[in-house]
């Protein structure tokens, strides 16, 4: 008797595990433009929906996908900077957290250098999602 | 200053310039790879409820680098563009062809060990307009530290569907 109730928590701590979610969330912020100095103070959305699950072992299984659109102002170039990415994370993973790294475009409607911007989306052990941070560049 | 002294010198030196160098938080590259990668699976389309055998032949240029990151995390940055094509074989001559194409990059960090990554290709024919696709399997081996690749049919794209 014993046993079979040490059997039968084991079963249901093994069951696996979903984080799902589906949320569009307003972001704004600043970041400089590496390639001319301007500062830029984008504002947007990102949306995600997030269809991840964790085996009793803990890998993790992914299937999400994160779109980001923003617009900003440039200063002193007063230019307009527009940036959109739509990305797809599918993949099986160690137990732990994953990030994904996705470097994107960002464009001016004026003569300033573009510049590109690296998003960091990153997930918790538990397959829910972390902080997205970004960081810009002005190679290639 | 004698010999023995002066080599000892020279070794700490060398390393303290070594160990200057290289800050604490470098990522250490561990293969950088780039190769074409001939593809060959028989395939059902899921969409469809009768069955197909599609054979794809077909080549995936894949552009491959593995680094160790500070905390000891895994950084796998892939880059591939795959061209496939083919006929359904139980319909001989008769069939339509079936082709894939794109290009996906992605570039991850995760603890130690196997992951796999599974990218989606549309499949296009002149047979049906439906959401067959082919996904494109990266199996990483942690030990090799290659990626070993395979393909199968769904009837999706990848995205997640809302919960």
């Amino acid at each position: 008797m014993v046993a079979f109730a040490v059997f039968a928590t084991f079963l249901l701590i093994a069951t696996a595990a979903s984080a799902t979610s589906d949320t569009t969330t307003p972001f704004n912020g600043n970041t400089t433009n590496p390639c001319n100095g301007d500062t830029v103070a984008f504002q947007g959305q990102e949306h995600v929906v997030n269809n991840n699950r964790v085996n009793p072992n803990g890998t993790l299984f992914m299937n999400s996908m994160d779109q980001v659109h923003g617009q900003g102002v440039g200063n002193p170039s007063a230019l307009q900077y527009n940036v959109g990415k739509t990305t797809k994370m599918n993949g099986k993973f160690p137990p732990g957290p994953v990030i994904f790294r996705d470097r994107t475009k960002v464009n001016s409607n004026g003569p300033a250098d573009n510049f590109f911007e690296t998003f960091f989306f990153r997930f918790n052990q538990d397959g829910s999602i972390g902080n997205t941070s970004f960081e810009s560049d002005c190679r290639g | 200053m004698n010999r023995k002294y002066s080599f000892a010198l020279l070794s700490v030196t060398l390393a303290m310039s070594l160990f200057a160098a290289t800050p604490a938080s470098a990522q250490t590259q561990l293969l950088n790879i780039s190769q074409d990668v001939p593809m060959a699976a028989t395939l059902d389309n899921p969409c469809t409820a009768g069955p197909e055998a599609i054979a794809f032949t077909g080549t995936t240029h894949l552009n491959q680098e593995v680094w160790l990151m500070p905390g000891g995390t895994t950084r796998l940055i892939v880059s591939e563009s795959t061209s496939l094509s083919g006929q359904d074989t139980l319909l001989g001559l008769e069939s339509p062809i079936y082709s894939a194409t794109g290009c996906d990059a992605v570039d991850v960090e995760f603890n130690p060990g196997a992951a796999t990554l599974y990218n989606y290709k549309k499949v296009i024919s002149s047979a049906s307009q439906d959401n067959f696709h082919t996904i494109l399997s990266l199996d990483f081996d942690p030990d090799s530290l290659r990626l070993n690749l395979s393909l199968q049919a769904a009837c999706s794209d990848g995205s997640p569907t809302s919960p």
